[in-house]
């Protein structure tokens, strides 16, 4: 009996994140893609020089990796727009799961690209993996997220 | 055959600003809505050229495109407004020459704001944008976003003003900024500005284009 009361209690415990989770988890996916851009902005700041740190460069494009890994994470079922809730995620994220779930793993695919060639110093490979990556932010985006260009 | 007198309006230099702005609005419109952010930042290069151009062509230039010869007080303005047998004046109206002040500071804020503005995903951004951190070239973004508003705004007033001309007092006023000239019984003189002056408005508006759009030296 006293096991499955302190499994019980465990149980309630390791949902409870999920019970609580799409008020907070849009909370939290706003928050991470705020920094994917800032992050993303620091990359291009430097790729736009003659002479990029390419610490910075490294840095945050493990910071993407990172953030791009979580955010297969941040789109559970009933986290969509819906009154209250200040959302720019489509109702299309989840009546078209697998597209989307494909533009979610180009993401991660050219974070993880991006990454590796920051780590190999050579600049002018950076500029085209910058463009690949910023082209896996756009095609997702442009399908299912409401676009404000400003 | 004597030519019917001509009044003098618009140097050439003022009409080529008018109307390559009216492109590059336009330009500047479509290539953000169409994501063309390299065509975008070219196009606020050539307006950013274009209204350090006329500011300094404001000092500079020919009578009518100088701000000490269009820029009146309240009391011409008043006069302006209710006298309806007061001489017209040649160029900009009392009220009209600060309606070109309120569009520079428009077209201004809306050129540097460009300069240091980021979007949403830190993908594109202006020539200045390292100069200032994320979320700052946010809030330039959205104050070229409200700008726009209010350039739409100044340009719906100005071509109002422009069709309430040709329809209720029966003036041309678009003929004059495509010749330069209007016809007039007594034309009036006017000092036209010398090749020495358009010369050095080009070249520092052009100098500053460069430089505000080089690449940076991080």
């Amino acid at each position: 009996m006293r096991t499955l009361l302190i499994a019980a209690g465990f149980a309630a415990l390791l949902t409870s994140p999920l019970i609580a989770a799409p008020g907070d988890i849009v909370a939290t996916r706003i928050a991470g893609f705020r920094e994917v851009g800032a992050a993303f902005k620091n990359i291009n700041d430097e790729l736009k020089s003659g002479s990029p740190q390419l610490y910075v460069v490294q840095i945050s494009a493990r910071q993407i990796r990172d953030y791009a890994r979580q955010h297969m994470g941040w789109f559970p079922a009933g986290s969509g727009p819906r009154p209250g809730v200040k959302t720019a995620a489509k109702a299309e994220i989840w009546s078209q799961a697998p597209a989307f779930k494909k533009a979610q793993d180009g993401f991660v695919a050219q974070a993880n690209a991006f990454a590796g060639v920051a780590g190999s110093g050579d600049v002018a490979k950076m500029r085209v993996a910058a463009k690949a990556l910023g082209g896996s932010c756009a095609t997702c985006h442009r399908s299912f997220r409401v676009e404000d260009k400003r | 055959m004597t030519r019917a007198p001509r009044q003098f309006v618009w140097d050439l230099p003022v009409r080529l600003f008018h109307w390559a702005l009216v492109v590059l609005i336009g330009f500047s419109w479509w290539s953000a809505e169409n994501y063309h952010m390299d065509w975008h930042r070219l196009s606020g290069q050539a307006v950013l050229f274009l209204i350090a151009f006329r500011l300094i062509w404001g000092v500079v230039g020919s009578d009518t495109a100088r701000f000490s010869h269009f820029l009146r007080g309240s009391r011409a303005i008043r006069i302006y407004l209710t006298d309806k047998q007061a001489p017209a004046s040649v160029g900009h109206n009392p009220l009209g020459g600060w309606s070109v002040v309120a569009m520079l500071a428009v077209l201004g804020t809306q050129v540097v704001s460009g300069l240091f503005a980021v979007d949403i995903d830190g993908i594109e951004s202006g020539p200045l944008s390292h100069l200032v951190d994320f979320d700052q070239g946010r809030l330039a973004s959205a104050i070229h976003g409200l700008c726009f508003t209010l350039l739409q705004v100044l340009i719906a007033l100005h071509v109002l003003a422009v069709l309430f001309y040709l329809a209720v007092r029966r003036r041309n006023l678009v003929g004059p900024m495509v010749t330069g000239s209007a016809a007039a019984p007594a034309p009036i003189p006017v000092r036209r500005a010398g090749p020495l002056a358009l010369v050095i408005a080009l070249s520092l508006s052009a100098a500053l284009a460069w430089w505000l759009f080089a690449e940076p030296a991080l």
